[in-house]
């Protein structure tokens, strides 16, 4: 009976303690697979957020990249707008060279202008001199307005019997004072001029005798020399010979000789049909 | 037409004719000619100048009598003048200055050198 008993509780005993067992086991299984379930959401998140950690660096990165490409294209133009400014100097620094150029051509061109309307104006007045008085004053006006001359001579060579040219002052320009006598053709300063038939040029800031040339122009007429303009001082401001004085003497030298003959030939012939009549015969 | 008018007064043909020269390189500059003060006066006279050149020795009235002339008239008392002459020296300049001349040039002259008082008095650019 006992042992009846016994198997009896032996078998509830082992029963139960299946039970047990398989509540145990049960609850450890859950556990456990609720331990899993844990770590695993837990291994789900940390993966999440290192994605998303991943996925900001990455877009970090990304921006990084833009910015570079951004900064690499800002070079490139910068290389280029520096090109072009170093391109933009250079062509102002010529611009600033042909203004220069310019300038100075333009300054040059209003001078040689000036210097042609001087001697346009000197020719023709004295192509349009027709007696002697005339030809002398428009000689005053180029030397005196023209030139800065305040005191001059026209000497006219005059050939003596014995073979030798003197030159005789025929019109003198504020020569109170001087002694303005008649020159040998081949004597001193002025019959060097006349015989060479070269102008002379002092210095004005040199002393010279009283009475001494200061310049002479000798008149030359075809080939021939017949007189020559002797200056001997300048007016109070004018300080030394400009280029503008060689070519005006030089313009007096041919132009005012060829006034000078043609005007004394008209005064002796005294009727301009008489000169016209050679033509006809040509 | 013309924007100002020049009365140029010079007994010389030839200065004449080179001051004329000078100032036709002015745009819009009328120039009128008068051969001494006399002249100059009558062609005053006549019309509106907006300024005056003028050279001192001149026959039947200088150019030193023309200026005070000039400045004592109604009409262009304020206009400006070009003393233009071959008087070099200090006390002529002063006399001309003291007169009423704006500007005063010595012979020779250069072109330029007119050009660019007149171009200052008119205010040309």
């Amino acid at each position: 009976m006992v042992e009846k008993a016994d198997a009896t509780s032996w078998e509830a005993y082992a029963s139960r303690s299946l039970t047990v067992q398989r509540e145990e086991f049960l609850e450890t299984f859950f556990k456990r697979g609720a331990e899993f379930t844990n770590e695993l959401l837990g291994e789900v998140h940390e993966l999440q957020g290192q994605l998303r950690t991943l996925r900001d660096d990455n877009a970090a990165l990304r921006l990084q990249l833009a910015s570079d490409d951004a900064i690499r294209d800002l070079l490139v133009k910068i290389e280029a707008l520096e090109k072009e400014k170093r391109s933009l100097a250079t062509h102002i620094e010529s611009a600033k060279q042909e203004s220069f150029d310019y300038n100075s051509r333009y300054h040059e061109v209003e001078l040689e202008l000036d210097a042609m309307a001087n001697l346009y104006v000197a020719s023709y007045q004295l192509h349009i001199a027709l007696t002697p008085s005339e030809v002398f004053s428009i000689m005053e006006q180029i030397l005196m307005q023209f030139i800065g001359v305040g005191r001059f001579a026209v000497l006219l060579r005059r050939n003596t019997t014995g073979g030798e040219s003197v030159l005789e002052p025929v019109h003198m320009f504020h020569c109170d004072g001087l002694a303005v006598r008649a020159v040998k053709g081949s004597e001193g300063i002025i019959g060097e001029s006349v015989s060479t038939a070269v102008y002379y040029l002092g210095d004005p800031t040199e002393r010279r005798e009283a009475g001494a040339p200061l310049a002479c122009i000798p008149l030359v007429f075809g080939q021939t020399v017949i007189g020559v303009v002797v200056v001997y001082e300048f007016l109070e401001q004018k300080t030394g010979f400009v280029n503008m004085d060689i070519e005006l003497f030089r313009l007096l030298g041919s132009h005012a000789a060829a006034a000078i003959a043609g005007a004394g030939l008209l005064a002796k012939v005294g009727d301009v049909f008489v000169g016209l009549d050679e033509y006809r015969r040509v | 037409m013309a924007d100002y008018t020049c009365l140029v007064v010079e007994d010389s043909p030839m200065m004449r004719q080179l001051i004329v020269f000078a100032l036709a390189r002015l745009k819009n500059l009328r120039v009128v000619e008068a051969d001494d003060g006399v002249d100059g006066l009558k062609k005053l006279a006549s019309g509106r100048f907006d300024i005056v050149i003028t050279d001192i020795n001149m026959p039947i009235m200088d150019g030193l009598k023309l200026v005070k002339r000039i400045r004592s008239d109604a009409i262009h008392r304020d206009v400006p003048i070009v003393i233009i002459t071959t008087e070099g020296a200090e006390e002529d300049r002063q006399r001309a200055l003291q007169l009423g001349a704006n500007v005063y040039i010595t012979k020779p002259i250069q072109a330029p050198q007119v050009i660019s008082k007149v171009k200052e008095l008119l205010h040309i650019p």
